[in-house]
């Protein structure tokens, strides 16, 4: 049966090297079955653009493909960079994509869920999705915030606002979990845009214009 | 190379009247300040760079002198300095430290014309520069041992940041001041290690861990 890692089992498996997340700056990120996450120092705004709507069928490798695809995709979402130190305004109704400042490995017989702290969710902070976090993966961790309240939330880099819990899984195959590993955000440096169409292309409507 | 400087009036009398010599010991001050404040990925970033610039890395004008000159330059500094000094026989990481080193060396060139200065030419310039900068703490850089170095790779190599960071098996987190010239040095040799990452995941790799580094060193000047 899959059980939640305790406080005492993360930090077994941290310290013995085989979980990882790193750097853990206070102890008060351990608590008793998740380890809080940090924000990282970038953050992707999606912004309205040249693009109408969101199309899986733009995101097909039928359909586009190449650099010029990639630039297409990447253009709704505008960088910021923002130092230790800084901060940046999150506006209501306004979404981004950051990273955490922790380097997460999970070895092949975890799963991680990924939270907001309810702390920042009471103050309208929302990380919806994108909660599960595979066995085998490695790198940041994308947060998809949103702020659903009603007035603008500073975040600065380093704040704790989300958190992560463990699961340990029943019956892991270690060959299949790697081959399920060539996702698309192994080894992710930092947030950004997903392939909403993959391997999902028999259900898109290719002819279907993203522009008007 | 001296036959062919000859054939067109270059000899090694005339040598230094026909060069420009206020633009060349500029290059070749920058390359010693470059050394003593960034240390070994100075070296490893010159040795791939400046190649890539003159190929044969022979080629100079009376404003520059030839890579060739600055390389050779820099990797004997880098000896005068102890940099390439490897950790005693049975260390971890004396291998691969070795290995890294190996690969710099073949950059340098042995035409005699090569080594721009002596031995104890270039000692003292290097003295007077690191007294220099090493009055003004972080600017000179400072040789990490071997231990630290070992710690630093071993991370690259599992695909982890190398921070100073780790969690004790009372759950106590312990940091560590790591220069990014460290984090760097450890990143070029993890690169010439046979089954490495691709350079460019190090690159960021070390990028990334630059970045959490001053979050941790933030903390530890709070704490």
């Amino acid at each position: 049966m899959s059980a939640a890692l305790s406080r005492s089992s993360i930090i077994k498996r941290i310290s013995d090297g085989d979980l990882v997340v790193s750097p853990i700056l206070d102890a008060k990120q351990l608590g008793p079955s998740s380890v809080d996450l940090r924000m990282g120092t970038v953050a992707l705004m999606s912004r309205a653009g040249a693009q109408s709507h969101v199309n899986p069928a733009d995101y097909s490798p039928r359909v586009n493909s190449g650099h010029a695809a990639a630039q297409l995709r990447q253009q709704k979402h505008e960088r910021f960079d923002i130092p230790f130190t800084s901060s940046f305004l999150l506006h209501p109704g306004s979404l981004i994509l950051a990273p955490t400042l922790e380097w997460v490995v999970v070895p092949s017989d975890l799963q991680g869920v990924v939270t907001a702290r309810s702390s920042w969710a009471r103050e309208g902070l929302n990380i919806a999705t994108a909660t599960i976090v595979n066995p085998g993966y490695r790198g940041i961790i994308t947060l998809e915030l949103a702020n659903f309240g009603e007035i603008p939330i500073r975040l600065c880099p380093g704040l704790r606002i989300a958190q992560i819990a463990f699961y340990s899984l029943e019956q892991h195959d270690k060959v299949k979990d790697a081959e399920g590993l060539q996702g698309q955000f192994d080894m992710s440096f930092e947030p950004k845009a997903g392939e909403i169409a993959a391997k999902d292309e028999p259900f898109i409507n290719i002819g279907m214009p993203s522009r008007i | 190379m001296l036959g062919k400087m000859g054939t067109n009036g270059i000899v090694q009398g005339n040598f230094f009247q026909w060069a420009n010599w206020d633009s060349w010991i500029e290059e070749i001050l920058c390359d010693l300040v470059g050394l003593v404040s960034f240390g070994p990925s100075f070296v490893a970033a010159q040795c791939n760079l400046l190649p890539s610039i003159n190929l044969n890395t022979y080629g100079f004008g009376p404003r520059h002198p030839s890579s060739a000159w600055r390389i050779n330059l820099i990797l004997r500094g880098a000896t005068i300095l102890g940099f390439d000094s490897l950790p005693p026989e049975g260390h971890a990481c004396r291998d691969k430290i070795q290995r890294f080193w190996d690969k710099m060396h073949l950059s340098r060139k042995t035409d005699s014309w090569c080594d721009v200065l002596t031995d104890a030419q270039l000692s003292d310039a290097l003295a007077g520069v690191s007294q220099l900068l090493h009055q003004h703490t972080p600017a000179g850089y400072k040789h990490p041992d071997a231990d630290v170095v070992w710690k630093l790779v071993r991370s690259l190599e599992q695909g982890i940041p190398p921070v100073g960071f780790e969690l004790t098996a009372e759950g106590v987190p312990a940091y560590e001041d790591r220069d990014f010239r460290e984090i760097l040095y450890a990143g070029w040799i993890a690169s010439v290690q046979q089954n490495a990452q691709p350079f460019q995941i190090l690159n960021r790799l070390c990028e990334h861990a630059i970045m959490q580094q001053s979050a941790i060193n933030i903390q530890m000047r709070h704490s």
